[in-house]
């Protein structure tokens, strides 16, 4: 247990040192956004402007004094001010990471619904099984922002009342909640399809795996000599037992299903984390960058340890049952 | 030696031919067919024809032409990424099954710390800082795919090395080359070979995601790149355009991916029966 | 094809006149039309309105002075009284007197008081967009509430123009402001603009302004202007759901036929150029040489293929021909294909072209290599991102570098900043990426000596002699220049105003006002 808590800490120091250094080393610099598009066109910024600017976001230091100062600061709570932005981190972030959190969290829960259902009608539908098993193997290797762009075109563009892009209808007064959410869902609609359509599959293997497992240990046979039916054996212990593994699963998909969103995003121009950080990148906005990252990393890592600690904690019980 | 059995699955027989057809169809647009990839060769936007066989784009280059292009810089990236990941993934794992203690230790934490780090968002930094080309989305591509592969060879090796006949043949003063040839290598490969084939495909999916966000060497061909530039022509959606010039790249893209997972996957799901 | 060339420049010119003076005489008959909302198409964060907050390019700045007012203007014709009703200069020192009765949102009356406030102000926090940078105003001094002096060291041609557009902050708000990057509370947006701050969201990338009743410049236009986050500008322009929108040209055609729709163009203010490094590759140093680089770039092609023909060829005296500035009397170089080949041949020339990675530069690159090839002439092009692209110009790491920016067309004080030995690569800023390793002391000259012009005319004169050096020497290869344009609803709102030298009319604040 230690061990992974050292490699917890460890993995994340990486990341944050990595994302410090990295983005500062690029060739650039916030203040010179330059090649401007027509419509963009800027004053140059004069020297002694660009001094203020660099001394206010501390970037006129040394860099490993920006390094330590960056770290006290971050233990602070203070995130920073985003170059780009002109407003405090968390407040970008604030405003983003919702919508992110959004699709991930509707993709995860549905597909995971979706993925033990089928994997239920699977144990008893030999024939299905076979087909559904096809069906997820194929979808499973396709990456979700191709669906996505698929859907774009073939859904969005074609059908009048699912939008194109975005969150949610700008400057419409909802008569209620439901009209709004609504109107949330409709907008989050195609992204969250094309993700559900390659996250489901992994869950419907992990389930079947599991399922299948539990079928052949000797308790079902010992609550089938109960007399107990058989709906309530599939349902109770079946699902029972064999849920773990999937949640673990659960836990251990928000890495990959957090780059699917980032693409995802950027297919239906959804005002998440994968839209700033590619804008970041872009303006060169090393504190954003480090924002985005630092909230990215703590959420797949706490993720994958928490997956971790059920493992640890099905082995414990397992021991003890044996 | 028994003949590897999965040779002989007809399913294998299948995808394996669907490719080799992709592969003669892309080879005649690379090398016979009239148009070339780079250089305009008729009017913008031009709707599929019989001298354009998929149209044009909006700089008048031949859409097919660009298609069978990207097809081998596609093929190539995934070859290449997934030799880099094989000989990371293989010596790194092999090393850290094989010798145990410290070794191990820290190999093991280089492993699991790749496997924990959330990578899309990695890899925008790193194309960006490392420019859009296409050796780098090789590196960064192979970067991110080897440590699976590690573990899955340290787990094997580990299973391995207890083994009676491994201890028998250490005793006798084998060296580490001979043991890790004659020993552990068939035995380990075959495992290496299914994951790196694997890789191939995953490199594929890298290279279009960083080309679709503008992080690949937008001077080359592939498909990613292509559906980039269709999806941002302004106006798309008001023309048949994108009919011709963004589906065909996803189409293939979509085709080769599976075709390439499947075989490896098949073949994995051969290995465990047998 | 040289002809052409002038026929076409020709015809666009006179399509801008006949657009230019229809716009006009409809502004003229729909004075008094007010309506209740003008909607724009938005969806890009821009930053929170206001100096120090938006996030300093056209569409942030131009939401600022909705909000906060500036003490001039400027419309077709150039520099008009606002804030400062009257202005005046002698010697070194300008005096501006103030609009009576002008106020602040929050119904503070704004007096010189507020403009000295953020003279000083500025100077210890620059805002983001700041044209009175560079310790321009030396020093200043108010007369009485109503009037200010504002002494420079140096009047120069524009040196009005920058004291006339500085946003004036209310100084009973901003003097208790230490950080103004952090104070967004709402008294960071009350200004004594036609409108007055409403509503923001920025994850949409929508913005919301509401009328100033009170304004007493001129009459806010509309009660409300909004930035509406569409997904696609021409659908949600298809349905009334915004009344201005960008169009593509492939399918512009649609709407020239539609008498309900107008078209305005934004004539030229996109180029691309390349910039050639002459201590890298001293072989251009021969003038003969650049001129076959002219020749050997089909510069319509790209015009017709990257721009899907809405743009001009570049003139080689730089400046668009749809310019008000734009000299008739530059060299023109014609696509000559064979005169290039026989120009470099046996030259056995190899460059490397750095160019950014967005979306027309790279179809200009390859387009621009295929050329270059075919006159013999070996190229190795380089895609970076574009910040990368920008280091490696600015520190002068490239032989040959494709750039490009809007801005093209107003004042062109920019040749200076481009061509002048004593004014180039100063700033990093577009328009100041100029040709390294070469000089031309007249055009150095000229180029400074227009700056010190104080009468328009002759200053225009200039500009113009100016053009036709630099058409002659031509250290800069000016590929094409882009026209981009725009639908809107004439039945519905007219008001959409250019200033003589600014194309981007929706970011300009007369466009909002009856005039």
């Amino acid at each position: 247990m230690l061990k992974k808590i050292i490699l917890f800490i460890c993995t994340f120091m990486v990341i944050y040192t990595f994302n410090f250094f990295i983005p500062r080393l690029m060739p650039g610099d916030p203040f010179s956004y330059t090649s401007s598009v027509s419509g963009e066109d800027i004053d140059g910024i004069s020297e002694a402007d660009l001094e203020t600017m660099k001394a206010y976001y501390g970037l006129d230091r040394p860099i490993g004094a920006q390094f330590i100062n960056t770290i006290s600061s971050n233990l602070n709570g203070d995130f920073g001010q985003s170059i780009h932005y002109k407003k405090s981190v968390i407040e970008v972030i604030g405003e983003r990471l919702p919508w992110t959190l959004v699709i991930m969290i509707s993709t995860l829960v549905s597909s995971l619904l979706l993925g033990v259902s089928l994997a239920l009608v699977g144990l008893r539908r030999k024939k299905m099984d076979g087909l559904i098993y096809t069906t997820a193997t194929l979808l499973s290797e396709i990456p979700a922002f191709l669906i996505g762009i698929l859907l774009l075109f073939l859904v969005a563009a074609q059908v009048k009342f699912i939008p194109l892009s975005g969150n949610v209808t700008p400057f419409k007064s909802f008569a209620s909640w439901p009209a709004y959410w609504f109107d949330v869902f409709i907008h989050a609609l195609l992204p969250i399809t094309a993700m559900v359509i390659i996250t489901t599959p992994i869950f419907y293997f992990t389930a079947r795996g599991s399922f299948l497992n539990v079928l052949k240990k000797t308790y079902v046979l010992n609550a089938k000599g109960k007399g107990l039916s058989e709906k309530q054996i599939r349902y109770k212990y079946i699902v029972l037992n064999g849920i773990f593994p999937v949640i673990t699963r659960f836990f251990l998909s928000v890495g990959a299903c957090l780059g699917g969103t980032i693409l995802i995003e950027n297919v239906f121009a959804y005002p998440g984390l994968g839209k700033i950080l590619q804008e970041g990148v872009m303006y060169r906005d090393y504190v954003l960058i480090q924002g985005v990252f630092l909230i990215s990393s703590l959420m797949v890592l706490t993720a994958s340890f928490i997956a971790d600690l059920i493992n640890e904690g099905l082995k414990k019980t397992r021991g003890i049952n044996q | 030696m028994k003949k590897p059995a999965f040779l002989f699955n007809q399913r294998i027989t299948v995808l394996v031919a669907v490719l080799v057809i992709l592969f003669i169809i892309f080879a005649y647009g690379s090398l016979i067919y009239p148009h070339s990839w780079f250089q305009p060769s008729g009017g913008s936007l031009e709707p599929p024809s019989v001298t354009h066989v998929l149209g044009t784009d909006d700089l008048g280059i031949d859409i097919f032409a660009q298609l069978s292009r990207g097809f081998f810089t596609s093929i190539l990236i995934g070859l290449m990424a997934a030799a880099i990941a094989f000989m990371l993934g293989g010596v790194l794992g092999g090393l850290a099954g094989y010798f145990k203690g410290w070794v191990d230790e820290s190999i093991s934490f280089v492993i699991n710390l790749f496997l924990a780090i959330p990578q899309l968002p990695i890899m925008i930094v790193m194309g960006a800082f490392f420019g859009p080309s296409i050796v780098n989305v090789v590196l960064i591509v192979a970067l991110f795919s080897w440590a699976p592969i590690a573990k899955i060879v340290r787990a094997k090796m580990v299973e391995r090395i207890d083994s009676n006949y491994i201890r028998l043949a250490k005793s006798y003063g084998g060296g580490f080359f001979y043991i890790v040839k004659t020993h552990l290598l068939p035995d380990i490969l075959p495992v290496l070979s299914v994951n790196a084939i694997a890789v191939i495909g995953k490199a594929i999916v890298q290279e279009a995601s960083l080309a679709f966000l503008g992080l690949s060497d937008p001077l080359s061909k592939s498909w990613g790149l292509m559906m980039n530039k269709a999806i941002n022509f302004k106006g798309i959606y008001f023309m048949d355009a994108w009919i011709w010039w963004l589906l065909p790249p996803l189409f293939c893209l979509m085709g080769t991916i599976l075709c390439i997972r499947l075989i490896s996957r098949e073949i994995e799901n051969q290995l465990i029966n047998d | 094809m040289k002809k052409r060339c002038l026929i076409l420049s020709l015809i666009l010119a006179s399509f801008i006149l006949v657009t230019g003076c229809s716009s006009d005489s409809t502004d003229n008959a729909t004075t008094d039309k007010h309506v209740e909302v003008i909607r724009l198409a938005g969806g890009t964060d821009w930053g929170s309105p206001n100096p120090f907050l938006n996030v300093g390019r056209g569409p942030g700045i131009g939401k600022t002075k909705l909000i906060f007012d500036s003490l001039l203007e400027a419309d077709e014709s150039g520099i008009i009284p606002w804030l400062a009703t009257e202005w005046s200069v002698e010697g070194n020192v300008f005096t501006f007197k103030l609009k009576d009765g002008a106020a602040f949102h929050d119904g503070t009356p704004l007096t010189t008081a507020d403009v000295a406030f953020t003279i000083d102000y500025y100077k210890a926090h620059p805002p983001v967009s700041n044209p009175i940078s560079n310790n321009l105003i030396q020093s200043y001094e108010i007369v009485d509430p109503g009037t200010i002096k504002i002494s420079v060291e140096k009047p120069l041609a524009t040196t009005i123009a920058k004291l006339g557009s500085f946003q004036i902050l209310p100084k009973h708000i901003w003097e208790k402001v230490a950080d103004p990057a952090t104070f967004n509370s709402p008294e960071a947006f009350i200004g004594s603009g036609p409108y007055k701050f409403s509503s923001y969201d920025a994850a949409a990338g929508s913005y919301e302004f509401i009328a100033y009743e009170d304004y007493n410049i001129a009459k806010p236009a509309a009660d409300k202007i909004q930035f509406v986050p569409v997904s696609d500008a021409l659908l949600a322009f298809e349905n009334n759901e915004i009344d201005i929108c960008d169009v593509p040209v492939d399918v512009l055609e649609k709407y020239e036929q539609d008498d309900s729709v107008g078209i305005i163009t934004k004539d030229n203010d996109m180029g691309y150029r390349i910039l050639i490094n002459f201590e890298k590759i001293p072989a251009f140093n021969d003038l003969n040489l650049r001129a076959a680089l002219y020749q050997g770039i089909d510069r319509q092609g790209i015009v017709d293929k990257v721009f899907r023909g809405s743009g001009a060829v570049g003139s080689a005296g730089y400046v668009p021909p749809t310019n008000i500035f734009f000299s008739d009397n530059v060299k023109t170089y014609d696509y000559n294909k064979e005169a290039a080949l026989a120009a470099f041949k046996d030259k056995n020339i190899q460059v490397k072209i750095a160019v950014g990675n967005s979306g027309a530069d790279v179809k200009i690159a390859e387009l621009v290599k295929l050329n270059l090839e075919e006159i013999g002439i070996g190229v190795d092009m380089a895609a970076y991102d574009t910040q990368v692209r920008d280091d490696k110009v600015y520190s002068g790491d490239y032989e040959m570098a494709i750039v490009g920016n809007g801005g093209w067309g107003r004042e062109p004080d920019y040749l200076r900043t481009i061509y002048s030995a004593n004014s180039k690569n100063k700033a990093k800023s577009p328009a100041s990426m100029g040709p390294i390793g070469w000089d031309n002391p007249d055009i150095t000259q000229l180029a400074e000596d227009q700056l010190k012009e104080m009468d328009p005319e002759k200053r225009k004169e200039m500009f113009k002699a100016l053009q036709d050096k630099i058409s002659q020497e031509i250290p800069i290869i000016v590929l094409a220049t882009q026209t981009t344009n725009v639908i809107y609803r004439p039945d519905y709102y007219d008001g959409w105003t250019k200033t003589y030298d600014y194309q981007q009319f929706e970011q300009n604040r007369l466009s909002y006002v009856e005039q």
